[in-house]
This record gives C-alpha cells, structure tokens and sequence, in this order.
C-alpha cells in the first residue's frame, strides 16, 4: 500500500518545483511594495516599474525551464561499489537536443546508503558533463531505479527551480566482503565435498567417447556415436587444468546466518579472483557461477549482490 | 566557482552599470540635493575603480557601521534643523548609505543591498517624472538589472564554489553579452505586454502622487497688456490633441478656452470668480453643459501638459468631459479648472464633447456685470456706441464694430500700444489682447454684454498622429458677446502678417519627435482603464465579426470564394504546424538514438523502395545499395563512401563532423538522383 501510494505520489508531482530564495523574497517584496503604490497612485510609470519587476519574474521563470530541460543525467558506479565501503559513482549530465546551455545545475540523487549532491555548472548544448562523487552504500542488493533531482538557480537567483527524475540503473551493491579469516570456513565447507575431477566423467571440455563401461551412468552415454559404432559409447570429458573450488551458499537459510554466508562467498569470491583460482558458485542446489564463465566474477557477484535468504534471487539495496 | 569566457566581467559590468543608471536617473529627473548626488557618484567611481584595481579593503570594512551611524545622524539632524522636510532626509540618508555601500568591498548580500538601492532611485525617478526620456532610462535600467542579477548569482556561485569546486562556466563575452541583451529584450516586451494588461486601478490611498509639475505660463488673473513675445516664441507644447469624432471645422480653427474675464478696470480685465461651484458627475463623466438640440456633437482627447495653473481647457461650447482628473469646478461663466491640492497639474488627458455652434435661443440675459463700465474707460465704450449707430439688432452692432478694428489696426508683437485708449485712439497697434480687450470695451459701449476669453488658437496639424499640436505660442484672447440668447466667440485680432518672425513651423525630425512624445503620453503616461475596457471591446467586437465572418463561409451566404480559400488556407497552415511539431518532437533524440532518420537519408531510402531495390521490408540501407549498384555499377564508388558514413553516423561512437555530414546528405542526393536515373534506363 505504502509503495502504490509512492507511486502514486510521483505519478501525479507536478513537473517542476519552485522555492523561493531569500533575494526572490525580497524582490517579491518589493514588487508588492511597488503594486501597492501604483494602484495608490495610480501613476502609470510605477505600474511600468510593477510590470518591469513582473516580467524579470517571468523571464526567470522562462529562463531556468530552457536550462532544466532535456537535461538527463545518469548515474553508473565507476568502481565495484561494495556494502559499508565507499564506492566511486559516474554521474553524467547530458544536454543532447538542446539549443541552449545547461547553467548552474545542482543535481542531488538519493542512492544506496545517503543523499549525494554535486554541481555541474556549464553543460554545454549537445554536450555531455561528468563528475565522480563518492557514496557508501549501506547493504547489498540491486538498485533499480534512483530518485534524482536537477535545480537550477539561473539566472537571477530569485527561485530554484528542481525538476524530479527517476533514473533507472540497474546495477547492483555488492555484499560487504568478509575478511580472509573470516570466508576460510566457506572453503573448508566445500573440501568436505565429494571430489568432482573424477577421471573422464567430469570436466568443462568435451574431449571424445570411448567405449560404455559398466560404471559408467546413463546420462553419460554419446547417442550419436553410439549409433554410428553400433555399440555402447559414453562421453569422455577433460577436467579443467586448475582445480575448481566450489563455494556453496545454503539456502533456504536463517536471515542472520545467511548474510554472513553472502559475506563470507563474497570475500572468497574476491579472494579467488585476485588469485586466479577458479570456482563455481551454488545458491542452495543452484549453480549461478561457473567455473569457467567469461563473466564469472560479475555473475557471481551480482547473485550474492540479490540472494534472499529463501533462495529466491532479487534483492533491492537499501538507501 | 571559476567564470571564465568574459561572462564574469559582462556581468560584473551589468552590475555597476545598474548601480550607474539608479544614481543617473536620480540626477535627472528629481530634485534631489546635487551635492549628496556628487558624492554618491565619486563614491561609485572610486568604487569601480578599486574594485577593478583589486585593491584590498579589509580594514574599510570595519568603518561601514560607524559611517552608517554618522549618515543616520546627519539625516536626522538634517530633518530637525536643515531642510525640515522628511523626503529630503530619507533621501540624503539612503544616497549616504549607498555611497557607504559603493566604496567598501562587496559580497553577495552587499551587491543585492546596492541593486534595492538603485530600484529605489529607479521608483522616485517614476514617481516624479513623465518626460519621454525617462523611457530609454527605464530599457537601460531592466537591462542592466537583469544582467546585475545574473551578476549576483555567479558571484554567490564563485563564494559556493570556493567550498565546493566543480568546475565552472566557460560562456563567452558575446554570448554573455548577447543574453543579457536578449534578457532585456524579451523582459520589454514581457513589461510591454503586463503594463498593457494589468488593470489600471487607481484608489489614491492617503499616500498622493509625487510628481512635479512643470511650469505653463500664460494664464493669470488679469489681462494687462504686458510683454508676450517670451510668449509668442515659446515652442513649448501646451497640449495635442485627437479627434475621434472630427468638426466640421478645421481643427486649427477651434478656440481651445481656458479662462474668461469679465471685470474690466483702468489696469486691464480681471477674472470674476463667481459662483464656482463642483460640477456635476457620474463616475468619471462630468457634465458641464447642456447639448443643444440638432447640432452633433464633435469629440475631443486632449492631452495637456504639466502646468502651474489649475485652469481645464476645453473647447468651446464643451457638454462633458471625461477622463480620471478629480474634482473638477465650473463657475457661471463657463470657466472649467481642477480641484488641486497644489498649484500645479501633471500631465492629464480627458475627452471632451462640444458644440462648435448653439444656434439662436431665447435666453435670459446674463447678469449687469456684462455691461458694466468702468467711468476710466468711458471714452472706449462711448466709440463703440458711436461705431455701432443705429444698427437693428446686436449681431448686426457686433458686426460694425468687428469691421471698424479690422480695418486700420495693425498686428503687432514688437511695438504694441500700452493701454487700450493708446490703442483705440494713438497707436491703432497691438496684439491679441488689445483687440479682445477693446471689442469688449465697445461691445459693452453699445449695450452689447461682453467678456474676454483667453486660450489657445491655431496650432500645428500632424498628419503623422493625426493629431494637433498646441504650443505656447498659440496663445489667445478672443472675445465673447451674448447674441441671439447665446455667447458668440468673436474675434477682432487680424492674423499676424506671413513673414512674422513668430511663425515658425517644425520641422519632419520634430514631428517625429512629437509624435513619439505624444504616443508616450497617450499609452504610457494616460493609460487608462478606460482605454483598457475600450482595447477589450474592441478586441471581443472583432472576434464576434470574425466569428461571424467564417459562420457564413459554409451556409448559404457564402460569398466570395476568397473567404473559403483563406479558411482552406488556415486549416493548411494549422496542419502544417502540427506536423512541424510533431515532427520535431520525433527528431529530438540525440545522436546515435533510435531518432527519425535524417530527411537525406529518409528520401533515398524511399527512392531505393520505389525503384525497388527493397525486395523485403527489413532489408537494410546498405542491401537496398548493394542491390542499386549491381544494376547501375557507376554508383558503387559513391555508395561505398556514403555507407561509410552513414553507418558513422548513425551508429557510430561519435557524431560526424558537420562537414563529413554535410557530404553524406550531398552523397544521399547524388544516389538518389542516380537511383532515378538508372531506373530511367
């Protein structure tokens, strides 16, 4: 109920905000101090000096809207941003489409861990402005989309004009990796596993077929060649050249137990990469990392980033 | 925050400059104390040049509130013991503060206090002027102060900037420079649009308006026969006037009264203030007459200008007049003038409904002080019964006696009689008043009643504004009999002779000038909301007939074939448009987005589709091409360039240079022409 009226809420914000500055309140003022006087005086040179005042108004008005628009910005970390760690994020303002400058933008965005603000003030027309702004994220999971907004004080500072975005981004917060000591026991966990390089049966690369012997299970047996030999021929497999260390995350699992398995494969998971040693990533009896995936590491960390304790994947970070 | 690129200094400009104009505006229309205005103006040109110089001011800083304290002390002394007049003090006291401000160094806070200062400056100045060049004042001023306030605003982002680094502007000086000016642009016609639109409301709350009247003169309490060229060769406009609904007459030959005297004496002629009384209104229409039966009625927008004098011109036989001017007084002798707090009026325009003739009435006579006639001037009024004879009636006495000052008197300016016995019986010479004055005199003689009225007559037509132009310099005394039951205006003076050195005529450039002055006044300084209800009328009128105008194309009325092509037209024109739009809307992805394809690009590939090279539909620009040049081989080299191109351009990492995009839709169009060709053949 909570988040539909969230949604809600964002569905029907108006586009833009409008906060007066205390130099506006003051010209305000003084625009009413003036309107008073003409209307008394019924001097038309004051109503030129009200109208004056009322069209820089609008002209601010109409100035900060040709600055806030078409701008976009996005956000993308630009190192692995870990739980409870700083993290480095790619905050990127673009004004593609736009004939006229992006000026005085201050852009806030609401990501995993806290509020960041920064400022971009010239983005030129078609142009693109980055910065690198530093968040902590507070716990793991995949952030989906941030609320962001983009204020402008241009020209006259009489109002900051903001405009609401929601950006979408699609990245995930990793788990806060657990110290060496601490993910020893993840490996010692796997060890007690029944050996998976058993000669000829198991391996990541096909080899060839040789002949069924009586050991040798079912699934194994090569249909093709079978048929083209006219008797029994299995699969023959070539082990890998390392020996792959599977990590194995139990679930469905206790919530607290299982953030500490999340932290502790997470910690092996980095640990085994800094070391080249390959490994195979299981969530309770699912295999979400291979050994030999191209993409491993991010896959593996990604699972870990979205494991819930019930076993099913998503998981949003918390802001 | 670094500003780089030459905005920093356009706006650091705008700034002072806005600070120049609130002092300069001050300088020239009020008339505040030119010694504290001195001072204020050393204060901001020491302060620009330090500021400009960089010269630290840090121990200045600690002297504001001191010299704060002192100013206030000043004013106060200035309003117990000096000037006694609080505007005077309030303004040295603000001119002391602001100089304060000027010299020492300045943040943000300080440059917002400066700005409110000049709007200030800005206010008096409207509050007490309506002269024209206020106007380019005004445009300079919105400039300067939009440029100011954006000025303000990178500075308190240079101060943010200083805790917060993030880079900084990098707008060039002439694109600075060009937005400041397209700011003040677009900020006059907004101001153009609201001083047009926001309703003209005028309660006059116990505050009262501040504006100086200028001095007309013209106009006093007796007519003595006195030096008038000063008069006579002042330029000086008095009034212009409009007529919505034209006289019969030439508008130059219309008596613009003001006054009229009626008590004569050995000095001259005295004004009689009798039986003044407020005449009668409803809302803003004062009647001041009664319309006379069959004879229509002329209109009349007459703008006057400042005068020291409370009198109300009108023309003659005036039966109402409209406009925003108070209280207005009328006494028996048809004399109209202003209820004023002070001596002087601003300018002021009101609209006038008059007779130019009241045919013969039965009336009562008016009063024995007509006839009256001073024992000293019994040798005048003797003439004039010996002029007038035995004539049958009193129009026929006027007429003689018309005839004998038209004959033998002379017109002049230079040597003019001092009295009206020198004029009637020595000299024979004399201006306008000698000649009202003496008509008068005999009028009277002959039993005739009589007064003097003195205005304005003549004038200069514009064919720029249709309007006229009444200077000081048109002047006049006329005289007034009672005939027939009513006053007849009779005029003895003969026009001045074609080669007087008082005839002056203006010049192109001046009635261009005029005519700007006269706008200035119509629309800005007599707005109304008179005219704003008429605008609406008028505006709600015309729709109605356009209205009616089109609801009559398709019916049975239908006329001219005409009005249907221009309603075709229209409906084009809004199709148009919103295809344009929709349109554009489409084509505002960026770069390298799934956008509309380029109108270049769109045009081949349906060439390509008709001369069917696409035999399915998802088949690619560059397939479409390989089929075109396997049936046409001498576009291949064109092709191949192009497709290089096109796929930089379309998907490419970055966008094409405006050149190489300039080849590839030159490149489009030579294969699309050539596509044409080869089918051709």
């Amino acid at each position: 109920m909570k988040g539909f009226l969230h949604r809600l809420s964002r569905r029907f914000r108006p586009p833009r905000r409008l906060r007066i500055t205390r130099e506006g309140k003051a010209f305000l003022l003084l625009t009413l101090g003036v309107g008073v006087a003409a209307v008394n005086t019924g001097n038309n040179l004051l109503y030129l000096a009200l109208s004056a005042n009322l069209a820089l108004v609008i002209l601010s008005g109409f100035l900060s809207e040709w600055t806030l628009r078409r701008v976009s910005l996005s956000l993308a970390p630009a190192s692995d941003p870990f739980a409870g760690s700083e993290a480095l994020l790619l905050a990127s303002c673009s004004a593609a489409g736009k004939r006229f400058p992006g000026l005085s933008l201050a852009a806030s965005a609401r990501v995993p861990g806290g509020d960041i603000s920064f400022r971009l003030p010239d983005v030129p027309p078609g142009g693109r402005v980055t910065r690198v702004v530093r968040f902590s994220p507070s716990s793991r999971g995949r952030v989906g989309t941030i609320p962001a907004s983009l204020s402008t004080r241009f020209p006259f500072a009489l109002f900051e004009k903001s405009r609401d975005l929601d950006i979408p981004a699609g990245w995930a917060v990793y788990p806060r990796p657990a110290l060496p000591g601490e993910w020893k026991r993840i490996l010692l966990d796997a060890a007690t596993e029944e050996d998976p390089r058993a000669a000829g049966r198991a391996g990541a690369f096909p080899r060839g077929a040789r002949e069924h012997l009586p050991a040798d299970p079912v699934r194994d047996i090569h249909w093709k060649a079978t048929a083209r030999a006219g008797r029994w021929m299995v699969k023959e497999r070539e082990g890998e050249s390392a020996p792959a260390v599977d990590l194995r995350v139990p679930a469905p699992c206790p919530a607290e137990d299982f953030e500490r398995r999340i932290s502790e494969a997470c910690g092996a998971v980095l640990a085994l990469e800094e070391r080249g040693i390959p490994y195979r990533l299981w969530l309770g009896d699912h295999l979400v990392s291979g050994a030999t995936d191209r993409d491993r590491r991010t896959r593996a960390l990604e699972a870990l980033a979205t494991a819930r304790a019930d076993g099913t994947p998503e998981v949003e970070a918390g802001t | 925050m670094s500003v780089r690129g030459g905005a920093r200094r356009i706006a650091w400009w705008s700034l002072r400059a806005q600070w120049g104009v609130g002092v300069l505006l001050l300088a020239l229309f009020t008339d505040v104390s030119r010694g504290a205005l001195s001072v204020t103006v050393v204060a901001l040109a020491a302060g620009v040049a330090m500021d400009l110089g960089g010269v630290r001011r840090d121990g200045l800083s600690r002297l504001g509130a001191p010299l704060a304290i002192l100013i206030l002390v000043a004013a106060a002394a200035d309003l117990l013991i000096g000037s006694r007049d609080l505007l005077s003090s309030i303004t040295l006291m603000v001119l002391g503060v602001q100089s304060i401000g000027l010299l020492l160094p300045k943040r943000v806070r300080d440059g917002w206090q400066l700005c409110a200062v000049s709007f200030l400056e800005f206010l008096a100045a409207a509050a007490s002027t309506d002269e024209l060049l206020f106007a380019p004042f005004a445009f300079l001023f919105l400039t300067s102060s939009a440029g100011a306030m954006w000025g303000l605003h990178l500075q308190h982002e240079e101060e943010v900037e200083s805790e917060k680094p993030s880079g900084g502007y990098d707008v060039p000086a002439r694109a600075a420079a060009a937005a400041i000016a397209l700011s003040g642009a677009g900020g006059f016609l907004l101001c153009a649009a609201l001083f047009a639109t926001v309703p003209r409301l005028d309660f006059r709350l116990p505050l009262h308006r501040l504006s100086r009247a200028h001095s007309v003169t013209g106009f006093s309490e007796t007519i003595t026969f006195r030096e008038v060229t000063g008069v006579k060769t002042s330029r000086r406009v008095v009034a212009r006037v409009e007529f919505p609904v034209p006289p019969r007459r030439p508008p130059t030959a219309l008596y613009l009264r003001g006054v009229s005297y009626s008590r004569p004496d050995a000095g001259g002629w005295k004004i009689a203030r009798t039986g003044t009384a407020r005449a009668p209104r409803a809302g803003f229409h004062y009647i001041v007459g009664s319309a006379p039966g069959g004879v229509p009625l002329s209109v009349a927008d007459i703008t006057l200008e400042p005068a020291d004098h409370p009198a109300l011109f009108a023309y003659v036989h005036p039966v109402t007049v409209e406009g925003a001017i108070g209280e207005m007084l009328a006494d028996g002798e048809g004399n109209l003038s202003l209820s004023l707090p002070q001596a002087g009026h601003p300018t002021m325009r009101y609209r006038v409904r008059f007779a130019e003739e009241i045919p013969p009435r039965r009336a009562a006579a008016p009063g024995r002080e007509f006839l009256e006639i001073p024992a000293e001037l019994a040798p005048e009024s003797a003439l004039g019964r010996e002029i007038a004879g035995d004539a049958g009636n009193d129009a026929e006495r006027a007429d003689r006696l018309l005839r004998f000052l038209r004959s033998g008197f002379r017109y002049t300016l230079t040597d003019p009689a001092s009295s009206l016995r020198e004029f009637l019986f020595e000299k024979r010479a004399g201006y306008c008043e000698h000649f009202a004055a003496a008509l008068a005199m005999m009028l009277r003689g002959a039993g005739i009643p009589s007064r003097v009225a003195a205005g304005y007559y003549g004038g200069e037509w514009s064919d720029l504004g249709r309007y006229l132009i009444v200077r000081e310099s048109d002047a006049h005394a006329w005289t007034e009999g009672w005939i027939d039951g009513r006053w007849v205006t009779l005029d003895a003076t003969p026009p001045p002779e074609g080669d007087s050195p008082f005839l002056v005529r203006t010049g192109k450039p001046g009635l261009y000038l005029d005519w700007v002055r006269q706008r200035w006044d119509k629309y800005v300084i007599n707005y109304s909301l008179r005219m704003q209800a008429e605008a609406v009328a008028g505006g709600w009128s015309a729709l109605r007939r356009t209205g009616r105008g089109f609801r009559g194309l398709g019916g049975p009325g239908a006329r001219t074939p005409l009005r249907a092509a221009a309603l075709a037209g229209f409906a084009g024109l809004g199709l148009f448009l919103l295809y344009r739009l929709s349109a554009g809307r489409k084509g505002e992805a960026p770069h390298g987005g799934p956008g509309r394809l380029p109108p270049a690009y769109a045009r081949l590939a349906r060439r390509l589709e008709r001369e069917g090279y696409r035999p399915v539909p998802g088949t690619s620009m560059g397939g479409m091409l390989s089929e075109a040049v396997r049936s046409r081989p001498a576009l291949a080299g064109n092709a191949g360039r192009f497709l290089d191109l096109y796929h930089r351009d379309r998907f490419g990492a970055r966008p094409l240079s405006p050149a190489e995009r300039e080849e590839a839709f030159r490149l489009a169009g030579t294969l699309r022409r050539g596509a044409r060709s080869g089918r051709a053949r």
